[in-house]
């Protein structure tokens, strides 16, 4: 918990240094452990486990260290005859993982390996009358799976299939007095799900509906003296809101409105200097998910551009994937 | 809002303070959970007590777990550690702290405690009590000058736990050293922090 | 590490099954290091103590994985099943043959959701047996309280939780007890604060009750709020509780919620001096929480919440037949007043904290001012611009990291 200037076994300063290979390492590294407790207990996720890594090693241009073949097979050992993807091949299908699926395939430049129309199909069946959207077959509402359906139906250019004007609706039904959005309406604001709404709202062009200043200035509060993030007031900081937080900032054009210097130094303590990988505070044990936002939060920062290349916050995906889409982004200035 | 424990330590220049009496209310941890909690509640009573002045009114946090531990050690050498969360006005956590040695006191003559040099539990059931009416502050300080640094004597100087350690010492290392920590309560403390994650999965 | 690691995953199991048959009244699911602070010499894999469960690291990995693993198996077996009785449309008695399976599938969801409350494939088999009527609700409900013990946070079990809530009020056309998710949502909260399902939770089965049970969480909440000072879910329950209120009594049916918009407004339940009574009450609550608990920002964000809202909403106050009774509660000047005494409070522990959090909320205040409806002589705007660049100057200088916002907001306000 103290500050070290220097440690006694590394030579590298993992406080002011960002750990590219080290990083690289530890994703490269996860599917390797197979029997710990942490492995079966997110093997339900495996789909968003893998799209983080993933993208991770993406954005720091170590892609081709993937088993692409594999990768693909499993995605397609993962899809039902419904049409979505569930996280494993096990488990049952679901929106969260379907987009999971998606955004892997584009990254691997294949998305001619499955039939996209299914997915559409299965997406458009789980809106509901009041636009907001089913996750699967059983019902559960939330502002995430809004965004979820948006984003995937944009990835498959099919966007037009669902009824967008009652989606966007759903989405305002949810927003609350203090700018920011819940996961169903009267729900408390929350840094995740108004990263939903306000990236699903940017992608359908309603930010009209955002008020901007208000939601700026309650995402800016998320900043605590240590530098990093929270997620609703006087909660402590947590590396995951790095992507949530400065995501949303930046689509609305506000990321000034935090000290991204302070930030980047609370980020890079929570590295792990011996194993590589991130962890959500300085000195926890790292795991893949908070690996993905600490990495992307720099990457959308623009902090360490020699190492760690850009990425969309609306789309998730490395911006070189955006363009050779064809995707438009009018929030993002670099597309 | 909660005040976890009260402790009554012997507490001399070089050495370790001794304990004499401890009381919990751990109620709002799992079962499961408790025993490591007393464990750790132990050690931090014990570490700060130890590395505070005498005179001095110290309230030191646990950032990362929003949890604080208040301390006063009087010329006597007794020592009383209170560990409430982040919320517990300190100003009433030391109030508790001066009430909960004047039961001590009462309750135990010098001469019973003078030569004590190992851990001991000397019975002391006010502690309870007031373990049990502190919970409210509104009610256990009705004045209500919860926060009113009132009297200029009266400072409370609060750390966080980066300072506890003399030359840097990280908790960790000290943990390790204790005593006070089974192995299990180390990798608890190690593992605390995964159980209450943030992002669902664990 | 202990002999016992060559425990067969099939004992364990069995020995599991065996536990929860013997002890039908566990209340609580727990993980420990090692069971033997709680029974005997050495670490074993279980331990229950006053019908509350254990399981041993040590074995838990090889235990989940075992349990998952069986899970799929029967599940694979009773869906085939499922499938036929829909293919062949043969009558139920099909299941009555195969209870054997059905019990064991029971067991082996159970055990997996014990251990791991997010695995969806096994709450969704749940689902598929609630609808078969091979579990009932009630034991559902139940079991989630168990798991809750353990996994307080879990999205997944929540979500379910709904699920089971919503299905039996489909077959049967009435509700589960309301009490008993009320008492849920409040346990689950108290275990593990700042709790957002468990919340959520609250006011979703709050707004399909009635009037008198909006006022009754209101008081009880009060308390809560007390003893939870930075939880900010409590806070933002309130506002929910006293917004319905507020679209109840004006007659406001916006649309956001059409269960809201249902209820109808009656002078019996909630007339004039009560509603009086209810938002001044609120303000003056909240005033003496920031005061005795000071430099915390939770109170805080709920106080320029509810007083933004009530200003915001002065037009339609004013135009009211209430207007004389009701715009008393407060004003920007009010405001104004209540701000300026923090201030000047400077023995108050934290006062840079608190003193920056009241400037702030100022500043929100005089926003508001902004607009275009003046309702107080108080002020003139040349006056109140020059007050909010000079507060929005000092607070540039004590929160340098927002130094842009504040320079925004300088060049919006006066404009």
């Amino acid at each position: 918990m103290t500050d070290t200037a220097t440690t006694t076994t590394n030579e590298i300063d993992h406080t002011t240094t960002f750990l590219k290979d080290k990083h690289i390492n530890y994703i490269t590294n996860l599917d390797v452990k197979k029997d710990t407790f942490e492995y079966w207990v997110t093997e339900h996720i495996r789909m968003n486990g893998m799209y983080w890594g993933l993208t991770s090693l993406n954005l720091l241009g170590a892609l081709e260290k993937m088993d692409k073949e594999e990768i693909i097979q499993w995605i397609l050992s993962c899809q039902k005859p419904n049409g979505g993807f569930s996280g494993n091949t096990l488990h049952d299908d679901h929106l969260l993982s379907t987009l999971s699926a998606i955004q892997i395939l584009v990254q691997l430049d294949s998305l001619d390996r499955i039939d996209i129309n299914p997915v559409i199909e299965y997406i458009v069946k789980l809106q509901q009358e009041d636009g907001s959207f089913f996750g699967d077959q059983w019902g559960e509402i939330d502002t995430r799976f809004s965004y979820v359906a948006i984003l995937t139906l944009s990835l498959l250019g099919a966007l037009d299939r669902i009824n967008v004007n009652k989606a966007v609706e759903f989405i305002d039904r949810c927003k609350n007095f203090d700018g920011g959005f819940g996961s169903i309406p009267g729900a408390e604001s929350h840094a995740g799900q108004i990263f939903t709404c306000v990236s699903a709202l940017a992608l359908v062009n309603r930010l009209d509906l955002v008020d901007i200043d208000k939601l700026g200035w309650w995402l800016c509060e998320r900043q605590l003296p240590n530098g990093g993030l929270n997620g609703r007031p006087e909660k402590s900081s947590d590396v995951c809101y790095s992507w949530w937080v400065i995501s949303s900032l930046c689509t609305i054009d506000r990321l000034n409105w935090i000290n991204t210097e302070k930030l980047k130094n609370y980020i890079l303590k929570c590295q792990d200097n011996e194993t590589g990988g991130v962890a959500d505070k300085p000195g926890d044990i790292p795991d893949v998910f908070h690996t993905y936002f600490g990495i992307s939060g720099f990457s959308l920062m623009g902090q360490f551009t020699d190492q760690v290349e850009t990425i969309d916050p609306v789309y998730a995906l490395p911006i070189k994937t955006i363009k050779k889409l064809g995707l438009k982004a009018p929030w993002n200035k670099l597309i | 809002m909660k005040v976890y424990s009260i402790g009554i330590f012997k507490v001399a220049q070089g050495s370790k303070p001794v304990l004499l009496s401890i009381v919990y209310e751990l109620s709002s941890f799992g079962f499961f959970q408790r025993g490591s909690v007393k464990e750790v509640s132990l050690f931090v009573s014990r570490e700060t007590a130890g590395r505070t002045n005498v005179g001095e009114r110290v309230s030191m946090e646990h950032t990362q777990t929003q949890k604080v531990c208040h301390t006063t050690v009087d010329a006597k050498g007794i020592g009383c550690t209170v560990l409430t969360d982040s919320e517990y006005p300190s100003r009433v956590a030391h109030n508790l702290i001066r009430v909960s040695m004047e039961e001590f006191y009462k309750a135990h003559p010098e001469q019973e405690w003078k030569g004590i040099q190992a851990d001991t539990e000397l019975p002391t059931p006010q502690l309870d009590q007031l373990l049990l009416k502190y919970q409210n502050p509104e009610e256990a300080d009705p004045m209500m000058n919860l926060q009113k640094n009132l009297d200029d004597t009266i400072t409370i100087v609060k750390k966080t736990v980066e300072q506890l350690g003399q030359r840097g010492e990280k908790l960790e290392e000290i943990a390790a050293k204790s005593d006070d920590l089974s192995f299990q309560s180390k990798a608890f403390m190690n593992n605390a922090e995964r159980m209450n994650k943030c992002c669902g999965y664990v | 590490m202990s002999s016992n690691d060559n425990t067969e995953p099939k004992k364990l199991y069995d020995d599991l099954n065996l536990i929860f048959k013997n002890n039908p009244n566990i209340n609580e699911i727990g993980f420990v290091i090692s069971t033997k602070d709680y029974d005997g010499l050495e670490n074993k894999p279980f331990v229950v103590v006053e019908n509350k469960l254990g399981f041993s690291f040590l074995w838990l990995t090889k235990l989940y994985s075992f349990c998952f693993h069986r899970f799929i198996e029967l599940k694979n077996d009773f869906d085939s099943l499922i499938n036929e009785f829909l293919k062949i449309k043969v009558d139920d008695t099909i299941f009555k043959s195969t209870s054997d399976l059905i019990e064991k599938l029971i067991e082996a969801t159970r055990n997996v959701l014990s251990i791991n409350a997010e695995n969806v494939t096994a709450l969704n088999q749940r689902k598929k047996l609630i609808i078969l009527e091979m579990v009932d609700h009630q034991t559902e409900i139940n079991l989630l309280n168990l798991i809750f013990t353990k996994h307080p946070k879990s999205g997944e079990g929540w979500a379910h939780r709904k699920w089971i809530y919503t299905d039996y009020y489909k077959k049967t056309n009435q509700y589960l007890s309301y009490q008993i998710e009320l008492d849920v949502c409040k346990r689950v909260a108290e275990i593990y604060p700042k709790n957002y399902y468990a919340w959520t939770h609250r006011w979703w089965i709050l707004k399909n009750l009635s009037i008198e049970l909006f006022l009754k969480d209101l008081e009880l909440m009060e308390d809560w709020i007390k003893r939870n000072i930075s939880d900010y879910c409590g806070y933002h329950h309130r506002y929910l509780i006293l917004t319905t209120l507020f679209k109840i009594f004006f007659n406001i049916k916006d649309g956001k919620d059409p269960q809201i918009d249902e209820i109808e407004f009656s002078n019996q339940v909630l007339n004039e001096n009560l509603f009086l009574e209810i938002w001044s009450k609120e303000f003056k609550f909240i005033e003496k929480v920031i005061k005795m608990y000071p430099g915390h920002e939770s109170p805080w964000n709920y106080k320029r919440t509810i007083s933004l809202f009530w200003l915001e909403n002065s037009e339609l106050i004013s135009k009211s037949s209430h207007s004389n009774l009701l715009l008393p509660i407060t004003s920007v000047y009010k405001e104004c007043l209540f701000v300026h005494s923090i201030i000047q409070d400077n023995e108050s522990s934290y006062y840079l904290k608190q003193k920056s959090f009241a400037e702030d909320y100022l500043s929100s205040i005089y926003q508001v001012y902004n607009k275009d409806y003046l309702g107080d002589s108080n002020f003139n705007l040349e006056t109140l611009k020059q007050n909010y660049t000079k507060l929005i100057t000092q607070l540039k200088k004590s929160n340098p990291d927002k130094i842009n916002v504040f320079d925004y907001k300088i060049n919006k306000f006066t404009k």
